[in-house]
């Protein structure tokens, strides 16, 4: 059979049937378009349909007039087709058949775009969040899978009530066991569970045209809670470290200083050594060359080296310090009011006597500082004056009281420097917290 | 000739006295003040009554000679100073230059050393170790490490990240990275932290003072 030459009866059978079902294919198309709503494809569907139709009619012609009854095509157009080669018919055929396809396709992608209810809960029920959507007095709207299988696992029960559900996750109720905890935020509440698992949940008040609901969404955070409890283990861990860090290093300081101490009476013990030497030598020596003077000397700073040895250090007290030093370059420091305690007011009284105390010194030439101490308020009032020649104008602040006055208002407390009728340096200090 | 007016400043009576006896037994030197803190060593510098001051460099009291020594250099800079440590850390020389301190010797030297180093610094000169000494850590020695990785070593004996140092160094925390990586090969440890305590343990590192 050549396709070239009209169509034989069985094939014309084959070609309706295969019409047939593009018809019906159409009907099917248009059914679901018209369901669908879709307003827009009537037209395209219409005409898709009177092309099955066509397609039809051509085949169905085609097969009555070659097998049944030939004086059937009244119009004598089955008479034409019958004539025409069968790649004719198979043409429209294949036509008839790619328009249905692009229908089918068509309709799909319509179907797929579309937002029903149906949609709507399974794009829902696919996150891995769980939300409920709720009337205000807690009859739930919607409920994705994953907030009914959450409510269920927690507290054994499917989510009959939004507003029940949200006073049992407040009241951490739940089933897994009594180290569930709830950590109440706004508008977040944190239920931490047992094996680090944790689910935040959100409850806020929606309201879509007249409609008021309630939405609670429910977020899984295990792993957030996983990260931050490793973050705070290696936090603990580092800080564990640097600790022993500061301690290692303190207790090698005071190592080194022991190694200094050690050294220094290995030097000790050389000098006694060198000490009887000399001692055995003015022995050995005859009376008119033996110089017991320098022997003496000799073994007078021996014996204080000795006697070094063996005393402890002195706790450090830095005013009796400040005092030695005062003493050292003729100046005598005459102190009214009581001290401070030890502490940052001691510090800084301290830090502000020594400046001006080298300041007294360096230009006035002064031979006594005096230091005026008072507690007024919380506060301790500091005056220092000294007996030396006065500025002949303001003072700048340089150097040694620039940094004075940093140290000072870094611990809120004021410095004033009087230049007439005499040079004074006012200070208040917080004792607070000392 | 008048003898040079010395001061001594250490924290350690023992180590104070040592001095004293060694300077005190050359007959070039009187020792006229000894004192246990830096603290206040500027205000004994300001009537002229020193030449030379034997400045410890870490007190325990929080004082330290470094700060002291510029100190002293603006009250008096007629004044000189020989600065004398046992800790090998390798900034304080650079640090003492900066401070204008003239000379810079380790504590563990025998007496005539550290009298001749005085003699020197008295007749003008500035007498320094040529090199810090090379200290062990780990599988390397202090001579094998680059001037930027002992900075960053110097910073990782606080404890501080990546992150940190980078920020105290401005540098880049990958590039703080890299550098300790190539001190954990060298040294041969496993961790900073290993590497930590080995490099305070030598005293390369004690800080910035």
């Amino acid at each position: 059979m050549s396709l070239v030459s009209p169509p034989s009866v069985a094939m014309a059978e084959v070609l309706g049937v295969v019409g047939l079902v593009l018809v019906t294919t159409y009907v099917y198309v248009l059914v679901e378009l018209c369901f669908l709503r879709q307003r827009r494809l009537y037209v395209a569907s219409v005409a898709a349909l009177l092309v099955g139709i066509v397609v039809h009619c051509w085949m169905n012609g085609l097969q009555a007039f070659l097998s049944v009854d030939p004086e059937w095509d009244l119009l004598g157009l089955a008479g034409i087709v019958s004539r025409m080669p069968a790649v004719v018919s198979i043409g429209v055929l294949a036509l008839g058949f790619a328009l249905a396809v692009r229908q089918v396709l068509w309709l799909r992608g319509v179907r797929r775009g579309r937002i029903t209810p149906d949609s709507v809960k399974e794009a829902l029920d696919a996150l891995p969040d769980g939300v409920c959507f709720s009337r205000p007095d807690g009859s739930p709207l919607l409920v994705n899978a994953q907030m009914d299988e959450l409510a269920h696992d927690l507290f054994g029960t499917h989510i009959t009530n939004e507003r029940r559900l949200w006073e049992r996750v407040n009241a951490a109720d739940c089933l897994m066991d009594a180290t569930s905890e709830c950590v109440p935020g706004s508008p977040d509440v944190l239920l931490r569970l047992p094996d680090a698992c944790g689910w935040v949940f959100r409850r806020s008040d929606i309201e879509t045209g007249s409609v008021a609901a309630v939405e609670t969404i429910a977020t899984d955070v295990s792993e957030e809670l996983a990260l931050a409890s490793e973050l705070e283990r290696r936090n603990r861990r580092l800080a564990e470290v640097r600790q022993r860090l500061r301690a290692y290093s303190a207790d090698l300081v005071r190592l080194t200083r022991e190694e200094e101490v050690l050294a220094a009476k290995v030097r000790v013990h050389d000098e006694v050594g060198r000490a009887l030497v000399a001692l055995r030598a003015y022995e050995r020596q005859d009376e008119a060359h033996r110089d017991r003077e320098a022997l003496l000397t000799a073994w007078q700073r021996t014996m204080r080296l000795m006697q070094a040895a063996l005393e402890e250090d002195d706790g450090t007290d830095r005013w009796l310090l400040l005092n030695e030093a005062a003493r050292a370059v003729d100046v005598r420091l005459v102190v009214t009011g009581e001290m401070p305690p030890q502490g940052g007011a001691f510090d800084l009284l301290v830090m502000v006597v020594h400046e001006c105390l080298n300041n007294a010194v360096r230009h006035a030439g002064a031979h006594e500082v005096a230091v005026s101490l008072r507690e007024e308020a919380g506060e301790l009032l500091v005056r220092v004056t000294n007996d030396g020649t006065p500025p002949t104008g303001p003072v700048d602040e340089t150097g040694g009281l620039a940094n004075l006055r940093a140290a000072i208002e870094r611990a809120h407390g004021t410095m004033l420097v009087e230049w007439s009728p005499q040079y004074a340096v006012v200070v208040r200090l917080e004792l607070e917290g000392d | 000739m008048d003898k040079t007016r010395v001061m001594i400043v250490d924290d350690q009576r023992l180590v104070r006295q040592y001095f004293e006896f060694v300077v005190g037994g050359c007959e070039r030197y009187e020792v006229v003040h000894s004192i246990e803190s830096a603290a206040f060593a500027d205000t004994y510098v300001l009537r002229n009554s020193i030449d030379l001051v034997l400045m410890d460099i870490l007190m325990n009291d929080g004082s330290n000679g470094l700060e002291a020594s510029r100190r002293i250099k603006r009250a008096n800079d007629h004044v000189k100073i020989v600065a004398v440590t046992s800790i090998p850390e390798a900034s304080w020389m650079d640090q003492a230059r900066e401070a204008g301190i003239e000379s810079f010797w380790y504590k563990d030297a025998d007496p005539e050393t550290i009298i001749e180093v005085m003699d020197r610094t008295v007749a003008g000169e500035h007498v320094y170790p040529q090199t810090s000494p090379t200290v062990q850590i780990g599988q390397t020695t202090s001579a094998d490490l680059t001037e930027r990785e002992i900075d960053i070593l110097r910073e990782l004996v606080g404890g501080l990240s990546n992150e940190q140092i980078g920020q105290r160094l401005h540098l880049s925390a990958s590039t703080v990275k890299t550098h300790v990586r190539h001190l954990l090969e060298k040294t041969g440890c496993e961790n900073r932290t290993k590497l930590a305590v080995l490099a305070r343990g030598s005293g390369l590192v004690v800080g910035t003072l």
